[in-house]
């Protein structure tokens, strides 16, 4: 089986996305930007795929990942090791005209080739630290260059970093900010991280450290391209959907994220395997017994969404933990969800001030959307993921 | 660990048997027959990774013992034995030493050390191998800092000039991630998991090196591991196998390590597929012991090849301990709540509901409940149906753990009567079968054979593995006791290592006592100056069933000064009774087996039982012989069998309906009785009106209890005498039931009215009224009376009733 559920889908393995690249790079232009959006959404993939097109636009990118980095020295030389001298200098052979057209949209920028450019650029905010010469070595060296800096798992390091050392953490907020925020800038960044940016921001009190960039939220699959998605996953492992199979796969998913929807197909695939074996049949046809059989069997693996729940007992504490698992017990109970309105009148035996009320429900929904559980933008609060909200509510909604 | 168990052994050694890292490439290619699905999943997953794309890596989940480590050996074995895989791809296994590693740097020299093993494993030249020694040797001179790197960068630098990507086989990565992350108990928010998710970053971006590892449960149940791993495997979950999968298990087992005397190879399958087409039932039984457990299944082949002919004693002693590591490991990564619960489930056995686990654990039901959620999740326990009602309880799935958890930890009082082997019998033997293997035991005890302690202590457990009731346990259960009687050293301590004299063997202490008496007749009665033929009067004696036992030690006191015509009468009048008695009952008493005056009445059912259930007629007479049996359960169920033998016997059934009556057990009286009414309204006229007089009394059809009296009045009236001693004996009967005042009322009423007077007389004495009542009557009818009354109070004494 090739469906991944798991690792970063590239190659032919990604799929659509089509609208957000077109997007992405329109917003690259005149801006730095985090990618945020839940957990499972194909953001990584997404990343390695805007890499993958860079030259074509001009720019050389590089996915640097930085979940196993716990310094700012190290953070500092993971780009620096990204983008070594040679890399740009080919890079700008290679695509000249298109590394020039890109530029060109920085007047003011003296370019030079690497080992002499830097002339006119504000270097100022370097802290008095340890790093401030790499610092300062590497945001003059790139600063001008036509290079995309995609930083993956940031939210990741992040997190390490201020519960290490939370001034030091700051301190290398402020010098990218700073870094960002330089006029003429040719570089990008992008950030992004499987762990809610804003949300530990926010938890921080950090928030104002990254407002400067562009918030590109990435949303579910639209339906067409999740069918499309599924027809081509099942078409390589030599199976046929029956009907409506597919679009009843979607319909059971709930949310359209590639990770939810494919890990719904490849279980539907192995029920239907069962189902043959059981039946002595052979034609590879998949039904939606086989979806609904897909669908048990992954709410019966309870380790498989534990994690869910342990990750709120880890980061939040009391009283805002029972406060959180309140709210997504009540919203798992209800089929269609919960309007605010009916959710805050459950929630009164809690918190029986209604203004008080209303800030800690929207403080959750800052940590519960951002982390993939709870659909903030809707009419009604729900689940986004049903395979959770199911879980949910067999597990932890009693 | 213990010896080895002294299991039959064929074509290899015990412990490599039970011991999968020991099979070799072709026993391994043969054995393994029931998760070819899942390996042609995984190879297939492999096959298709192209090479330009990170694989998706995979993570085998499953409790132990499902078979992880035996799927991940048979992939490895997959790639090489397949031309194109093994050309693109080299699977690296390791060693259990892999989960000492602490640190990335450790973890990449051992990868570095599995390559150089395989690749010289794989005849790679040695100048190749001995510069790939010296630049593994080589990264320790590097400064610490660097090392990691350096390992990764030489297994990518191979991967790249080889074209050759590696599949790493990690079994139990759960333990090496948790050792990555700085062991257990850390704080997951320090950044001590950082090195998982340097490893994180290498899986997602090396396109070189697919991870499939072995886990005992999903990643994401771990707190530790800081989200690095949650959702980043896709999961294959080893489920337990089916009736169907075990049974091509035991065929494949016996292709490779043989089966019974010597059959090997396609001889042994040919035993096994018709030993497994005759018996169906044992692979139920096999798999419902296992739990599907593929490591448990293998454990138990000798025991089910064996049949049962194996000394599943020994064998099974020999196989629990060797059970033990997994399966206190199993118990001890519980955390302490669960395994509270756990042991007490597994100390009751039987499915058990929340509530009564909740009160055996002293544990909040809503505690319990959630817990047992968690457990069942885990696949330890399953629901299974509780013994009384429809709903379902819990069990521990695997059986043959709690087997285990029964030998190693229950009671003392639980392990004396070997609980452990009684429940793994009855999981193991049919009904047949126990009853076969209880059948030939109770013949060789009978000859003197098999009577060591441990034999008699298997014997015992068979027994008790038998339904409470069967002759088999009755007569099994006897002839063990016997034989510990019969072991003429240390005598005492044999039975009492068998029998629980004290406790819930008290029956075998009055047998005990009983028999002891019983025995010292003969050198008594052997002291007899006038018997010709000794061995004949002290048989006459001993085999009475009208002499009690004091009765015969009184005997056998004075036989030494008896006057010559006492003894004749008293010779001739117990071989006239013998004449009487069918030969089974004499043989029976005359040996021991059935006490006629028997002073324990659990005893007294089980030797009526044992001794004559295979004869109803002789049965029916036996318990009609025994001398003042209490009116109590036992006796009930002796009657309650005597309608089993005669289901349509009228007389039969209102004996067990008295009682249950006498009882208190009105229900049942009831349904009896209206049995009784219907089967002796079928008789003419003449017969059976006492059985009808004493139903309908009881089912209060006064009209038809009137007719059937005054139908035996009129017949005693006119002088048949067996009618008059059917009415005295109804008075006594119905006194018996709380209707001997209805009777009187009746009689009173009845147009024989002064006829039945005596009775009526006695049964309102006996009733309410006292025995200020004779007053008014006659004196010939007030003696008559007090002849009724005495008995009447004499039986109520005798039964402990009203």
């Amino acid at each position: 089986m090739t469906i991944k559920l798991g690792n970063k889908a590239d190659g032919d393995d990604f799929f659509d996305r089509v609208t957000e690249r077109e997007d992405l790079w329109r917003y690259l232009e005149g801006n730095h930007i985090v990618l945020s959006g839940p957990r499972r959404l194909g953001k990584t993939s997404l990343l390695q795929r805007l890499a993958e097109e860079a030259a074509d636009k001009g720019l050389l990118a590089c996915l640097i990942d930085v979940e196993g980095i716990e310094t700012s020295e190290g953070f500092i030389a993971e780009i620096e090791r990204a983008f070594p001298d040679d890399s740009i200098t080919g890079h700008l052979k290679a695509t000249g005209k298109l590394a020039s057209e890109w530029l060109a949209r920085f007047k003011k920028v003296d370019f030079k080739i690497p080992g002499g450019f830097g002339g006119g650029l504000e270097l100022s905010a370097a802290p008095d630290t340890t790093w401030r010469e790499s610092a300062i070595k590497l945001q003059h060296r790139l600063s001008s260059a036509p290079v995309l800096i995609l930083i993956d798992e940031f939210s990741v390091f992040l997190e390490k970093m201020l519960a290490r050392d939370p001034a030091e953490a700051e301190r290398l907020l402020g010098w990218l900010r700073t870094w960002r925020q330089q006029s003429n800038l040719a570089c990008r960044f992008l950030f992004s991280g499987s762990i809610g940016l804003n949300a530990l921001l926010a938890r921080h009190r950090l928030s104002t450290r990254f407002n400067d960039c562009h918030e590109f939220r990435l949303g579910p699959f639209k339906l067409s391209a999740a069918l499309a998605m599924l027809a081509e996953q099942a078409r390589r492992e030599k199976w046929q959907a029956q009907g409506e199979c597919l679009n009843y796969l979607c319909t059971r998913t709930g949310w359209l994220s590639p990770f939810y929807l494919n890990l719904l197909l490849a279980t539907s695939m192995e029920a239907a395997r069962d189902r043959l074996l059981e039946t002595g049949d052979s034609e590879r046809i998949l039904i939606q017994t086989d979806v609904d059989d897909a669908y048990d069997r992954l709410l019966a693996s309870r380790s498989r969404f534990i994690h869910w729940f342990q990750r709120l007992s880890r980061d939040l504490s009391e009283p805002q933990l029972g406060f959180t698992l309140s709210i997504l017990g009540y919203v798992a109970k209800a089929e269609n969800g919960l309007t605010r309105k009916q959710l805050q009148a459950r929630l009164q035996r809690l918190e029986s001030d209604p203004d008080k009320c209303a800030e800690r429900l929207t403080e959750a929904m800052l940590v519960l959307g951002e982390e993939g559980y709870l659909d903030p933008d809707g009419e009604r609060l729900c689940f986004l993921s049903f395979l959770l909200r199911d879980y949910w509510r067999r597990n932890h909604a009693r | 660990m213990p010896a080895n168990p002294p299991l039959q052994d064929n074509t290899l050694s015990a412990a490599t048997k039970y011991n999968p890292h020991l099979w070799g490439d072709a026993q391994l290619r043969s054995i393994f027959v029931v998760r070819k699905q899942e390996l042609e999943t995984l190879t297939e997953a492999i096959r298709t990774t192209a090479a330009n794309s990170v694989p998706q890596h995979i993570l085998i989940t499953g409790h132990r013992g499902m078979g992880k480590s035996t799927l991940l050996r048979r992939v490895a074995l997959a790639v090489r034995d397949d031309k194109e895989l093994s050309r693109d791809w080299l699977a690296l296994s390791f060693p259990e030493e892999q989960y000492t590693v602490s640190n990335l740097t450790e973890f990449w020299r051992n990868v570095l050390d599995a390559l150089a093993d395989t690749l010289e494993h794989q005849g790679c030249p040695p100048d190749q191998l001995v510069q790939l020694d010296a630049a593994i040797a080589n990264i320790e001179n590097l400064p610490v800092s660097n090392r990691e790197d350096a390992a990764l960068a030489l297994l990518t630098d191979y991967i790249q000039r080889s074209g050759q990507r590696i599949l790493l086989l990690i079994d139990s990565t759960d333990q090496l991630f948790g050792a990555l992350a700085g062991g257990s108990g850390k704080s997951s928010n320090d950044g001590s998991a950082t090195p998982l998710w340097r490893l994180r970053k290498t899986l997602s971006h090396e396109k070189g090196i697919f991870w499939l590892g072995a886990s005992y449960q999903a990643l994401e149940a771990q707190h530790q591991y800081q989200d690095a791993f949650h959702d980043f495997f896709q999961l294959l979950e080893l489920r337990s196998l089916t009736v169907n999968d075990m049974r091509e298990a035991m065929l494949a087992l016996a292709r490779t390590f043989g089966m019974g005397l010597g059959l090997q190879g396609e001889a042994a399958v040919a035993e096994m597929t018709c030993a497994l087409d005759s018996r169906p039932e044992r692979l139920k039984a096999l798999r419902a012991m296992t739990g599907g457990n593929p490591r448990t299944t293998v454990m138990l082949y000798d025991l089910f090849a064996a049949g049962d002919e194996g000394n599943v004693h020994n064998d099974l002693r020999g196989l629990l301990d060797m059970m033990t590591p997994l399966y206190k490991a199993r118990m001890e990564s519980l955390a302490e709540q669960p395994r509270k619960i756990l042991a007490h489930l597994m100390e009751l056995w039987s499915p058990q509901s929340v509530r009564e686990l909740a009160a055996a654990a002293d544990i909040p039901a809503t505690t319990v409940s959630g817990q047992l959620s968690r457990l069942e999740a885990e696949g330890l326990i399953e629901k299974a149906k509780l013994a009384k009602g429809k709903r379902n309880g819990y069990q521990v799935a695997e059986r043959f753990f709690n087997v285990w958890y029964l030998m190693r930890y229950s009671s003392r009082r639980q392990r004396l009567r070997l609980t452990w082997l009684i429940e793994f019998m009855r999981l193991w033997f049919s009904s047949d079968e126990l009853v076969n293997l209880a059948h030939t035991r109770v013949s060789r005890h009978g000859n003197g054979q098999m009577c060591e302690e441990s034999s008699l202590e298997y014997s015992r457990a068979l027994a008790c593995a038998l339904p409470e009731g069967h002759s088999e346990r009755y007569r099994l259960e006897w002839s063990v006791f016997s034989a510990a009687q019969r072991i003429a050293c240390d005598t005492t301590r044999a039975i009492h290592e068998l029998f629980d004299f004290e406790g819930e063997d008290k029956e075998f202490a009055t047998a005990d006592d009983y028999l002891k008496r019983f025995n010292s007749l003969d050198a008594q009665l052997a002291r007899c100056p006038h018997a010709k033929n000794e061995e004949e009067w002290i048989a006459a004696v001993k085999s009475s069933i009208i002499l009690n036992l004091s009765d015969k030690e009184l005997i056998a006191e004075v036989a030494a000064n008896i006057e010559k015509s006492l003894y004749n009468s008293t010779f001739n009048l117990l071989k006239k009774q013998e004449s009487y008695l069918p030969l089974p009952i004499q043989q029976a008493v005359l040996e021991g087996r059935f006490f006629p005056d028997c002073p324990d009445s659990k005893l007294a059912y089980t030797q009526l039982v044992a001794a004559f259930s295979d004869d109803p007629e002789t049965f029916h007479l036996a318990l009609h012989l025994m001398r003042n049996p209490l009116q109590d359960f036992w006796l009930e169920k002796a009657y309650c069998n005597e309608t089993e033998f005669f289901p349509d016997d009228p007389y039969i059934i209102a004996d067990l309906a008295r009682l249950q009556a006498a009882n208190g057990k009105t229900k049942l009286a009831t349904t009896n009785y209206r049995k009784v009414a219907s089967l002796a309204a079928n008789f003419s006229e003449d017969i059976g009106n006492e059985l009808l007089l004493q139903s309908q009394l009881w089912l209060q059809n006064q009209d038809a209890a009137r007719q059937a009296l005054e139908t035996l009045a009129k017949r005693a009236a006119e002088g048949d005498k067996f009618a008059f001693l059917d009415l005295k004996e109804q008075a006594l009967k119905c006194h018996q039931i709380g209707k001997g005042m209805l009777l009187a009322q009746l009689m009173m009423d009845s147009s024989y009215a002064d006829f039945l007077k005596p009775i009526s007389l006695a049964l309102r004495a006996a009733g309410d009224e006292g025995k200020d009542i004779f007053a008014e009557a006659p004196p010939e009818v007030v003696l008559m009376a007090e002849e009724v009354y005495a008995e009447i109070m004499r039986r109520g004494e005798q039964a402990g009733s009203p």
